[in-house]
């Protein structure tokens, strides 16, 4: 039933659902008595003048009791604000009041409501039509969801506390159990026969094997806990991959196993934390160990892919059940409990790394059939530069913050470093930023950090120093540069510009984010100012037509031109900011240009009327600079 | 001569196993403290060459122990080895600031610790 037809006056605006209600007006009644949704009509007064069984149901009143009701007196309507919005309603006002808490006046039976209310005129009476929706279950329902998440979390960290307090207890005796075994193993307790050898061996064995689980379980609550931070760097994986592969060697040769890569050409760069994800790899080959006979093949191969780089883990074992392989990553669930398993696990092995992986933003899957061997292989995202520079500056923050010390960046850039390139004959723009970065290491300290970026910044990362101390730090880097600048014009005759900026945590600060971008926003006053200088300027004077956003459409004459810009002459003041349209033709035929520009200054020109407006061209089009530059170029006044 | 080690450590079982491999294998010298308090006064009285410390120990915690000697112009000289099950960051900083001379993890595997051992009686 659509709610929000309008009726202008008495004229119904919609005729034919009306002439069929009022010739079937048995259908009518019908449709609305047995409405699912409860419906009540209220008059001015506050009378009701007609409630159907639904809201009889809804209610727990009886007719007769609910007719009686008076919507305006009694405190179940104004208490939730029906009364209120009933006489809106009675004023012509829709309403719709949602998750109202109603208690019945006679029942008391308590409900959760949605109103809906459709102010109707009939033969000259104002009245307001009701519609109910009882959500009262639907309410409930949700209640007892939010408490059993709520016990479910808690019950959730219980076991992760009771995992971890676990752990950690049975860690202290074992180190000991461990420790006084191999002192006699290793003949501290005295000479040891070949008898008391094996089976102290096996004592070993086990206190291993219960010291893996323990080491497991601890891994798998901080996981779950969120205990674990990633420490990404720059890795290459083909590197880590060869070094699990060499702790592996000894293992191989006794197992009588073949361990084989294949890597791509090209080295792959990782942003990953290194020993997670050895742990992967590790217990991925000694999985593939485990199950593959002797003469067995194993195979680690890195695939470069464009988004991602995946890495499998292949061996000619004994493969895997395709039932089974759902819940191969599930905690604490092993498989072939069988003789012929050479080597028992805590069966969580997989369930870390799947963790590991995931953490990473990566995943990880199987492809086996029984007999024929398996694959596993996961994938690693590959990460922008931006976000590990980010990530970066982030876990230095995090550092600063926990040892309550400052960080500050300081910012080197040089100016026009895409056409630097071109412009530099004998040295090319990287080895320019890279020279600047080897001139500023002499003069900061050894543990700070600089990373160069290709777009021409040099970005100093300053631990444990605050505003003063930044200050005093980017004084010195400021010489520096200085010096640089004018050996560098000796020697290239090539002037460069380079500007610096410091941004201090936590005094400026308190994110990445915040960081950088208050450290670039200084950048960029810096630019400003000197890029009035930058532009090229040519006095001319244009007819130039200025058309405001306003609709003002004003005819002015400019003073000079830029490629950048456009200074005009004005008799009345103009708003900085102001975006208005400029039309203006060039000379020589070079065409009219229409230009989208925003005031950026304005000054008056003392003892006159007249104010000097300077405007920044944006958008335009590649056709309007070319003519635009030709005419700079040209010379013309 | 051989040195003289100091282990402070309230764990027995560990401080047993410990002093018989020292003694076995690097033919050191081992004296026990089993609290901070004690642990002071031997390390004072017996002057020994090399001080293994726990952090959690009754009486007078490792760091305030570490630091008592190692501002004392009498003892500050004598190396000292930091170990403890607390392996956050913060913990290890704040050991070398006391002026511990190094830190390790427990559980550590007993030829790491060998090795720091020697190296640090070298010199």
């Amino acid at each position: 039933m659509r709610y929000s037809q309008k009726q202008k006056g008495n004229k119904a605006t919609y005729k034919w659902p009306a002439r069929m209600l009022q010739r079937n007006y048995q259908t009518t009644l019908r449709i609305i008595e047995n409405a699912p949704f409860g419906i009540f009509v209220v008059v001015k007064g506050g009378n009701i003048d007609y409630v159907n069984p639904a809201m009889l149901k809804i209610t727990g009143e009886t007719y007769g009791r609910f007719l009686h009701l008076n919507v305006f007196k009694l405190s179940t309507f104004k208490d939730i604000g029906l009364a209120e919005k009933i006489k809106s309603g009675l004023q012509g006002k829709y309403f719709k009041i949602d998750a109202a808490e109603y208690t019945s006046y006679y029942s008391q039976k308590a409900n959760i409501l949605n109103f809906v209310g459709i102010p109707l005129k009939e033969a000259g009476e104002e009245k307001v039509l009701v519609i109910v929706e009882d959500i009262t279950e639907q309410k409930q329902t949700e209640e007892k969801l939010t408490k059993i998440n709520t016990e479910l979390k808690r019950l959730n960290q219980i076991k992760s506390d009771f995992v971890s307090t676990v752990s950690h207890e049975f860690r202290t005796p074992l180190t000991s159990i461990r420790e006084a075994v191999a002192q006699v193993l290793d003949g501290l307790g005295g000479r040891v026969s070949t008898e008391q050898e094996e089976l102290l061996s096996i004592a070993m064995e086990d206190a291993d094997r219960l010291w893996k689980i323990a080491n497991n379980l601890l891994d798998i609550s901080k996981i779950e806990s969120g205990g674990i931070e990633l420490k990404r760097t720059l890795s290459d994986i083909g590197e880590i991959i060869k070094n699990v592969g060499n702790e592996f060697q000894g293992h191989l040769r006794k197992e009588n196993l073949s361990l084989k890569y294949i890597l791509p050409d090209k080295s792959v760069t990782l942003f990953i934390d290194t020993v997670k994800i050895t742990e992967v790899l590790t217990n991925l080959i000694s999985n593939a160990c485990k199950f593959t006979e002797e003469a067995g093949k194993i195979t680690v191969e890195v695939k470069d892919k464009k988004k991602n780089v995946e890495i499998s883990v292949r061996d000619t074992g004994k493969g895997i059940a395709q039932a089974n392989i759902p819940r191969l990553f599930d905690k604490f669930l092993q498989f072939g409990h069988t003789a012929e398993q050479k080597e028992k696990g805590s069966g969580l092995g997989l369930a870390i790394s799947k963790d590991l992986v995931e953490m990473h933003g990566g995943k990880i899957w199987v492809e086996s059939k029984l007999n024929q061997g398996s694959a596993f292989t996961f994938s690693l995202p590959k990460v922008s530069s931006e976000i590990i520079f980010k990530e970066y500056i982030d876990a230095e923050i995090r550092e600063a913050l926990d040892e309550e010390t400052g960080l500050s960046i300081l910012i080197l850039k040089i100016a026009d470093f895409d056409n630097l390139d071109g412009l530099l004959k004998k040295i090319s723009a990287k080895e320019v930023l890279i020279d600047l970065e080897e001139n500023v290491k002499k003069v900061v300290r050894k543990d700070n950090d600089i990373f160069l970026r290709d777009t021409g910044e040099c970005v100093i990362l300053l631990y444990g120093t605050d505003r003063p101390g930044a200050k005093i730090v980017k004084h010195k880097v400021t010489e520096a540069v200085r010096r640089y600048v004018h050996d560098f014009q000796k020697k290239y005759k090539f002037l460069l510009k380079i500007s610096s900026s410091v941004s201090v945590y936590p005094e400026e600060a308190t994110t990445s984010e915040e960081l950088l971008l208050k450290a670039r926003v200084k950048l960029a006053d810096i630019f400003l100012a000197s890029e009035r200088r930058l532009h090229l300027r040519v006095a001319h004077k244009i007819d130039v037509r200025f058309m405001q956003e306003t609709g003002k459409d004003e005819g002015m004459q400019s003073v000079d031109v830029s490629e950048g810009g456009i200074c005009i002459s004005c008799n009345h003041y103009v708003k900085i900011g102001t975006a208005s349209e400029l039309v203006f033709t060039l000379p020589k035929d070079l065409g009219t240009i229409r230009v989208k520009a925003k005031v950026k200054w304005v000054k008056k020109i003392e003892e006159t009327n007249e104010y000097r407006v300077g405007l920044q061209f944006f958008g335009m089009s590649n056709k309007a600079k070319k003519a635009l530059n030709k005419f700079l170029e040209s010379g013309e006044k | 001569m051989a040195k003289k080690i100091l282990i402070v450590d309230d764990e027995a079982n560990i401080v047993k196993l410990l002093k018989n491999r020292l003694k076995k294998i690097g033919g050191y010298k081992v004296i026990v403290a089993q609290d901070g308090q004690d642990g002071l006064e031997l390390a004072r009285n017996e002057k020994p060459d090399l001080i293994l410390l726990d952090l959690m120990l009754p009486k007078l915690n490792g760091y305030k122990l570490c630091r008592m000697l190692k501002f004392d112009q009498k003892y500050k000289h004598i190396p000292i080895i930091i170990f403890t099950a607390r392996a956050q960051k913060s913990d290890e900083k704040l050991g070398l600031e006391v002026g511990a001379n190094a830190y390790i993890t427990k559980p550590f595997r007993s030829e790491t610790l060998l090795t720091k051992i020697k190296e640090l009686l070298k010199d």
